[in-house]
């Protein structure tokens, strides 16, 4: 059987145009360390590298997100921890106060600005975000006590006092207040206004509602205080009642109702401050938690990727030298077989 | 006196049978370089007399080789087109780690909401929630753009080859009928011989075909499937082209004397050929590409439509953050709407770029106050958003007309779109590289009985220059011969 000069020319041309295709793509794939064609190398398999890259992104954007949350939780045990300062000095003022010759004006005093401190704590913000607003995040949660016009809050104690006793704070009448009579408004229409339902509708702006926080795709954590919570409002209503309930021109006995019932207040504050720095806590170590297991999730898929699309660089470099000795082989033969005819022997 | 006499006749034919057989061996030689030439040999008869001379010349060739080069050829030709139209079809899924198909620009909206979510007072992250959503319905838009473009192309292609072959279908017969009339020389026979087998090869690739030989090397033709094409006269093969391929419309089938051989459930549908790999893109591929678009976008729709949050809900469920013409009706779950992935945009109400909110996202109430989620207007509201991003991770049902599960959840039927189509084109990529091979090896098996070797060529000629030399010593001789004898006689 003859060949036909024509197969014998073509033949090693094919096997040149074919070695000479792979050496361009491994050229690529050396210089990126991916396969030339990921989508044609994988077929199928696309579709997990798409999903672990979408993974690793969305992963990526929750440790961010957890950084940011953290940062913001780490502020809130702060001011939480100043609140818990704020309501001892304020307990220790008042036990020094009770007896002592000037203790109203020193009451009424440290209550303004242990009432102050409360207020500018509580309307904290980070990045544009009052911390302690819940999700109304755009509104400071709590209104100045002290503005004028008068806060609600204001207006709404003065309001129960002049109900209750029949005469304003400063007024004359608020010297024959008797004990008993305070003690019932304390724990009658006093604290009335400090019932949840009272303390947003007069007093708070702020949600009930607290901030999530994503820690993984499918779970998620409280991540803030909210100035409804109970802690709140005790403190609020501890301060306002030694600094608004006539200090000042109250007698002894009266006066002394009030300081016992502020300090056992504060003292319940301090405890749900407590809690509330517990519970954060918590979601400080789910965070750390939830980064750390991200991060080396990350790594992990990361890690699979480059499993997927990535080459192996001696295997290519490997490859590269059997080419290179394939088309020399091929160039030299070529040669060979043109001079190969009869033509050049007559 | 009569021996000289037949001495210098038989001489005189030698001369004319090697001149025949020279003439035989240059135009072998002169087609040493085409692949449709067979070589062709003088066939050298003695006669009655004793003298030689040519009495036709003979054709290799080899029947079942060149009908395995036509199957190699549509087959070839077939996978070569399928390949070529995936190759344009995969631009929209890109390399993973540019995430510029729908798939990876899903991840990057849901990673968009993921930061959102922690963060809903701030309104750059909401506008840039809402500008990745745009960029995904706009590469659905594209995607869609280019499936339908592929088709278009392939319902060209198809057009193209139906003059091709309504063309070559012509040359056959011109080819075919001198062949049968056996009009002209020898020579003239085995030319068209080669033409009507080139002619056979180049229909090869543009439709798949069987040969049958009749009477007086008559040869009809018939496709693949059964359907004939040529028999004495060229049947019409005939197809309207469509001028805009949208998506949802099919293409008009091909007609070879009046069989539908394109449709898919046709019972004489082609198996092979550029026709075959052209029809099965613009019918099959491209259209189940386009319905695994089409429920994305639908699945992204149904995702992010409204309810009605009011305390006794009334009105129907709306589309939101992603609308279509058919807005604000959701469409049924598990139906494809064909052409949806090309209709998706963003609802104008969510867009800061046509005058609306981002943060409606946010809130809900693209449909109106009804609609609010977020009753209360805080701005750290992120219910609703967690419901977003957790419905892209949900099972929702999907049509089973895309091949792929017909439960999944969004993110998954995303990916899985990609992975689809790179498989597809993974595939087409090894059967195209196998049937190119089978063609060469078959080209190269019919060369190698019907190809030209220019060493024999050269050595044949040789042979005829000795030949020629002999022929031309003995004439001479003969007549030194009968000089002798004339100056003897004189």
């Amino acid at each position: 059987m003859t060949i036909s000069t024509l197969s014998l020319l073509s033949a090693p041309r094919q096997s040149i145009y074919e070695a000479q295709r792979k050496m361009a793509d491994a050229q690529v794939e050396l210089s990126t360390g991916r396969h030339a064609d990921v989508g044609l190398y994988l077929g199928g398999a696309t579709k997990d590298a798409i999903t672990l890259r979408n993974g690793i992104d969305r992963n990526q954007s929750i440790i961010d997100m957890n950084g940011m949350a953290a940062a913001e939780l780490d502020l809130t045990q702060t001011s939480l921890s100043a609140l818990s300062d704020l309501s001892h000095q304020f307990s220790a003022t008042l036990i020094g106060a009770r007896n002592a010759a000037n203790g109203q004006e020193v009451v009424k005093a440290a209550a303004k600005s242990a009432l102050e401190s409360l207020n500018s704590i509580l309307n904290t913000t980070h990045e544009g975000k009052h911390i302690f607003a819940g999700i109304n995040t755009d509104v400071a949660p709590l209104q100045n006590y002290f503005s004028t016009p008068p806060s609600s809050g204001k207006s709404a104690v003065d309001a129960a006092f002049l109900a209750e006793f029949g005469t304003s704070q400063g007024g004359a009448g608020v010297a024959s207040i008797t004990p008993a009579q305070m003690d019932t408004f304390l724990n009658g229409n006093f604290d009335a206004l400090f019932t949840p339902a009272a303390w947003s509708a007069t007093f708070s702006t702020a949600s009930d509602q607290n901030r999530m926080a994503r820690l993984d795709t499918g779970y998620s954590t409280e991540v803030s205080a909210n100035a409804n919570e109970v802690a709140f409002r005790e403190l609020a209503k501890a301060f306002t009642m030694a600094l608004d309930l006539g200090s000042g021109s109250l007698n002894q006995a009266t006066f002394e109702k009030i300081v016992d019932k502020a300090v056992a207040v504060s003292a319940t504050a301090a405890k749900d401050l407590g809690v509330i720095e517990g519970r954060l806590g918590t979601a400080q170590n789910a965070i750390s938690d939830s980064t750390r297991q991200l991060q080396s999730r990350n790594v992990i898929m990361n890690k699979e990727v480059v499993l997927l699309e990535g080459v192996d660089q001696y295997e290519v470099s490997t490859r590269v030298n059997i080419l290179t000795t394939q088309l020399e082989a091929s160039y030299s033969i070529t040669a060979r077989i043109n001079k190969l005819s009869l033509m050049n022997y007559l | 006196m009569a021996s000289l006499s037949t001495a210098l006749n038989l001489s005189r034919s030698s001369l004319t049978t090697v001149s025949g057989r020279t003439a035989v061996a240059s135009r072998n030689i002169a087609n040493v370089g085409n692949v449709d030439y067979s070589r062709k040999l003088a066939v050298v008869t003695s006669l009655a007399s004793g003298s030689i001379a040519i009495s036709s010349y003979n054709r290799t060739a080899d029947k079942l080789l060149l009908d395995k080069l036509l199957t190699a050829a549509s087959n070839s030709a077939a996978s070569k087109s399928v390949l070529n139209s995936l190759k344009t079809l995969s631009e929209t899924v890109g390399d993973p780690e540019q995430a510029s198909s729908p798939a990876g620009m899903m991840g990057k909206f849901q990673t968009a909401l993921h930061t959102y979510e922690q963060n809903p007072s701030d309104q750059t992250l909401a506008q840039n929630a809402v500008r990745s959503a745009g960029d995904l319905a706009r590469s659905l838009n594209s995607a869609t753009a280019v499936i339908q473009d592929v088709r278009k192309q392939a319902d060209a292609g198809m057009s193209e080859s139906v003059d091709r072959i309504n063309n070559l279908l012509q040359q056959f017969k011109v080819a075919n009928d001198a062949i049968v009339r056996g009009s002209g020389n020898a020579e003239d026979l085995a030319e068209n011989l080669d033409t009507r087998d080139k002619t056979m090869k180049l229909l090869a690739e543009e439709i798949g075909i069987r040969s049958v030989t009749r009477a007086n090397n008559d040869i009809a033709l018939f496709t693949d499937s059964g359907v004939t094409l040529f028999e004495t006269v060229p049947r019409t093969v005939a197809m309207n082209p469509t001028a805009t391929m949208t998506a949802g419309a099919s293409g008009n089938a091909v007609y070879v004397d009046g069989v539908d051989v394109t449709s898919p459930n046709s019972s004489m549908a082609i198996r092979s050929g550029n026709l075959f790999g052209l029809a099965k893109i613009r019918d099959d591929v491209a259209v189940v590409y386009q319905s695994q678009m089409d429920e994305v976008a639908r699945g992204l729709i149904e995702a992010f439509s409204e309810s009605d949050q009011s305390a006794l809900p009334a009105l129907p469920n709306a589309t939101g953050l992603f609308s279509y013409t058919g807005s604000p009706a959701v469409p049924a779950s598990g139906v494809a709407i064909a052409g949806l992935a090309g209709e998706i945009r963003i609802n104008a109400a969510v867009d800061a770029t046509q005058g609306g909110q981002a943060s409606r996202l946010r809130d809900g109430g693209i449909n109106g106050a009804a609609y609010n989620y977020n009753a209360s207007g805080a701005a750290g509201f992120s219910a609703r958003l967690t419901v977003l991003i957790d419905s892209l991770s949900a099972n929702r049902n999907f049509d089973p007309a895309t091949q792929l599960d017909a439960q999944d959840s969004l993110m998954s039927f995303g990916t899985a779109t990609s992975g689809w189509l790179e498989a597809s084109r993974q595939q087409a990529t090894s059967a195209s590289e196998l049937q190119t091979t089978l063609k060469s090896r078959s080209a190269d098996a019919l060369q190698r009985v019907n190809g030209v070797n220019l060493d024999d060529e050269m050595a044949v000629m040789l042979e005829l220059e000795r030949t020629y030399q002999a022929s031309a010593r003995l004439i001479s001789t003969v007549d030194k011969m009968l000089q002798a004898l004339l100056e003897m006689t004189g």
